[in-house]
């Protein structure tokens, strides 16, 4: 009986190894490079990130959706001035794991990354421009349409809850853009931004998070 | 091909090929550019137009949309907008045809433009409404790529054009030295000594004009010396040395010619002055008074008889003096003659008076024709002075007796002669003119004569009637008469030998002839490719040099030969060969054995050859009479030959 069971168990491990999602992990060399660049609480909180994302891997996108929206709200917020020095800067998902300082866009942009690279559909992602009536400000949030025709979710730092946009009475939609379409965009501004484009230069995704399989 | 041809071809080609590859490469970026800006127009419009759509997005009232998306599409370049809505429904769509005017189709064809939609999210609140799709208008595209393409082409030919002139213009700057060495090496090869004094700037093209300039001076050095050699040769040979007149050799060489020469020179008035005891006056009265009577003679003869034409005087021994006046009657010679006998008595009487006791001086006076030969006419010389002398001191024995049998007025020749051109009575005769080399015996022309036949069928030949035509002024009549006969003769018989025509000096020397024989010549050439030759008597060349050197070159112009008949080599030297650059020169056989003969040490002469050959002209040997002088001249290196020996004159069938 005892054995019928052990080996079951066996079993049921390695069938779940079998049918889980590959794992996530960053080089060795990267980690290096972050730990060179941020110092080593910086390199904790990319290990942190892997960790995170192989943690939600096998959750189904409201799952996900959660685990990313808590580990990025976890990022104190502050201003483009206070961390780059200038008024509007969209850093990288790199540089918001490094300084461990972030704007509501930056919220945006790491979470996007991260659920795209989890498997979220980027047809069901938007970017929304939206006013924050609480704080009179312009903002920017993800939102996820479970359908084209549904009322969608929206993920930002300002509510650290995952809500419908409807019970949102805090913002007022301005425009949406789907999230491709929307860097692209940025990225052939860059050629023309100086003095931001100097640092905006980096590519959207160079926090290279390797995906292989057991 | 020419340099300058190579040159500027590869100039062009290489022009050519940069201003079309940097066009190339500039409307390709033009395209890139027009496509880009096409694209991010489409773009900003979907963004700026899906964010006021959104404004106003209702899925039960379109209209207010409508309106909008008319506004923006009325009032830009827009191919298309569609507005779809969430279940790809189509909401409202703007679209028209891409009709490009001012543009043509090939371009249209040639150039592709893809033309990317941009797309944007319309947004109800956090709800979607749908999608708005915006193309740009290619037409518009079109236009600008099209202006832009002809800007480009017009800028590129403009400074293709540019850019050729100068380098055209530069390239022919230096090369206009190349122009002149080709001249300059063209005449070398045409035998003529042109010095060029402008030196290139080029180095490689000064080096050869330098050097050629060197070998024409050497060859022109050379022409020079025997020239001179010649000239000293040709006063040693022929000249008597107290008077300065001809010898009698020089009378046997070139007598003949006259008698032969087919033309006005074959007959005209002789006479001869002859001094008795002149041995006798040398004796008594001494060297002094002999030399004082015999130039006086002379200078007396040069004086009254040089006024006419062509007039030969030679002194044939001590005491007898010859001249041939051709084409003259015998009046105005026997007035100069009594002028002579006048003052030589007076000045004999001035001198010493005794001496008219001995010293006889007598003088015949009679016609020569073209029948005459030198003996029958030194003989009925001889015999006239003797009947001077008999009828005693400074007479003069006038003989009109003439060979001719049809004695003719003036106006009584001129309608036989125009009558004979009418009635086909002038005929063409020939004589073969033969190249011996080793046993090869080649005809290489024909010489043509013309002969009249007369109404009782006697045919005569141009010694007849050529003197009399010439005083007539009917001559380049009749040679305008030849060509034309020839061109006709060989149009119909097709002959293979080259045929030589004999212009005169009448001919030679008016214009209108020169331009005449020109355009019958550029008719002629383009039915024939026979070769002709043309040929005028060394004194024509001589009188009428810068017409004959004229007709020289037209004839050789038309790859025709040019040729001089009866050539001696005159007193002022050979200069006018320079000139005249003839292919080849007829001379007499027995002046040509003298010229290239040393008598005194039996060995041949090299000058004559040098002075001729030095330009490239052949000899001709004319007046062969037996096959000795054939073996003779075969020694001193003439190939040519011409007489009644070789071949007699013939009727031209």
């Amino acid at each position: 009986m005892k054995k019928t069971f052990a080996l079951f168990f066996i079993l049921a491990a390695l069938a779940a190894i079998l049918i889980s999602s590959p794992e996530f992990s960053i080089a060795k060399a990267f980690m290096d490079k972050i730990e060179r660049e941020y110092g080593q609480i910086a390199k904790k909180r990319a290990f942190y990130l892997v960790q995170m994302m192989n943690d939600a891997r096998d959750l189904d996108d409201m799952g996900k959706m959660e685990k990313v929206n808590d580990f990025f709200n976890q990022t104190p917020y502050a201003s483009d001035k206070t961390i780059w020095g200038i008024s509007d800067y969209w850093a990288t998902r790199y540089e918001f794991v490094g300084k461990d300082r972030a704007d509501c866009e930056d919220y945006v942009i790491a979470k996007y990354f991260t659920l795209k690279e989890l498997g979220v559909p980027t047809s069901k992602l938007y970017m929304t421009y939206a006013k924050s009536i609480r704080y009179k400000t312009a903002h920017l949030v993800l939102t996820y349409y479970e359908t084209p025709k549904s009322i969608p979710l929206v993920l930002d730092n300002y509510n650290f809850k995952i809500l419908p946009a409807s019970v949102r009475d805090d913002l007022i939609p301005i425009y949406s853009f789907s999230g491709d379409e929307l860097f692209n965009a940025k990225q052939a501004q860059i050629g023309k931004m100086v003095p931001a484009a100097t640092r905006q230069k980096r590519p959207w995704d160079e926090l290279v998070i390797t995906r292989q399989k057991d | 091909m020419s340099l300058f041809k190579q040159l500027v071809i590869m100039l062009t080609l290489f022009l050519g090929v940069i201003l079309i590859s940097v066009m190339l490469l500039n409307f390709k970026s033009a395209t890139e550019f027009v496509q880009n800006q096409l694209y991010s127009d489409a773009k900003n419009t979907a963004h700026s137009l899906g964010l006021s759509l959104s404004k106003v997005a209702d899925p039960k009232d379109a209209s207010s949309m409508e309106t909008m998306i008319n506004a923006i599409y009325d009032s830009g370049y827009y191919q298309r907008i569609r507005l779809v809505d969430i279940d790809d429904e189509e909401v409202y769509t703007r679209e028209s045809d891409v009709r490009v005017s001012d543009v043509p189709q090939w371009f249209i064809e040639m150039v592709p433009i893809n033309n990317a939609s941009a797309t944007s999210d319309i947004m109800i609140g956090w709800n979607r409404f749908g999608t708005l799709e915006v193309s740009g208008h290619t037409g518009n595209a079109y236009r600008q790529l099209y202006s832009t393409f002809i800007d480009l082409v017009q800028t590129f030919l403009m400074i293709g054009i540019i850019v050729f002139a100068t380098l055209y213009f530069l390239l022919s700057l230096s090369l206009k030295s190349l122009k002149r060495i080709r001249d300059q090496a063209k005449a070398i090869i045409d035998n003529e000594f042109i010095i060029e004094k402008k030196i290139p700037f080029t180095t490689e093209f000064r080096s050869v004009t330098t050097a050629m300039n060197a070998m024409v001076a050497k060859v022109k050095d050379i022409f020079e010396r025997e020239n001179e050699t010649l000239r000293r040769y040709h006063e040693l040979l022929y000249k008597d040395t107290e008077t300065k007149l001809h010898n009698r050799r020089y009378l046997t060489a070139k007598l003949p010619d006259y008698l032969q020469s087919d033309a006005s020179l074959s007959s005209g008035i002789y006479l001869l002055i002859s001094l008795d005891e002149i041995d006798r006056l040398k004796r008594e009265k001494g060297y002094e008074r002999y030399t004082q009577i015999i130039n006086t003679l002379a200078d007396e003869l040069n004086t009254q008889l040089g006024s006419f034409r062509h007039t030969l005087i030679a002194r044939l021994n001590e005491s007898d003096f010859f001249a041939a006046i051709p084409a003259c009657e015998i009046e105005p010679v026997s007035h100069q003659i009594e002028i002579i006998m006048t003052h030589m008595r007076e000045m004999i009487e001035k001198m010493d008076k005794e001496l008219l006791n001995y010293l006889i001086i007598g003088c015949g006076v009679g016609i020569y024709s073209e029948n005459d030969t030198l003996k029958t006419l030194f003989s009925r010389a001889d015999h006239a002075v003797i009947q001077a002398k008999l009828r005693g001191n400074f007479s003069i024995d006038l003989n009109h007796e003439s060979n001719e049998a049809l004695v003719l007025g003036r106006e009584e020749w001129r309608s036989e002669l125009l009558k004979s051109l009418d009635e086909s009575r002038m005929l063409l005769a020939f004589q073969s003119v033969v190249e011996q080399r080793g046993d090869n015996l080649n005809v290489i022309h024909e010489e043509i004569f013309l002969r009249l036949l007369d109404r009782e069928g006697i045919i005569h030949s141009a010694g007849y009637f050529i003197p009399v035509a010439t005083s007539l002024g009917l001559i380049d009549t009749l040679d305008r008469y030849m060509i034309e006969k020839v061109f006709k003769h060989i149009k119909e018989h097709n002959p293979i030998t080259p045929l030589a025509l004999n212009l005169s000096g009448d001919f030679v020397k008016k214009y209108s002839n020169i331009q005449w024989l020109r355009a019958q010549l550029e008719t002629f050439h383009r039915q024939n490719d026979l070769v002709l030759w043309f040929e005028v008597s060394n004194t024509t060349a001589l009188h009428e040099l810068e017409a004959v050197s004229a007709i020289s070159a037209l004839v050789k112009m038309f790859g025709y030969r040019f040729g001089i008949d009866h050539f001696t080599i005159p007193e002022a030297g050979a200069h006018y060969l320079q000139a005249i650059r003839p292919d080849y020169v007829k001379a007499n056989s027995a002046y040509l054995q003298d010229m290239m003969f040393d008598h005194d040490t039996g060995k041949s002469r090299e000058s004559f050859n040098n002075l001729i050959r030095s330009l490239g002209i052949s000899i001709v040997a004319i007046n062969i009479e037996e096959a000795k002088e054939v073996e003779n001249l075969k020694i001193l290196g003439i190939e040519c030959f011409q007489g009644s020996h070789i071949a007699p004159v013939a009727l031209l069938q």
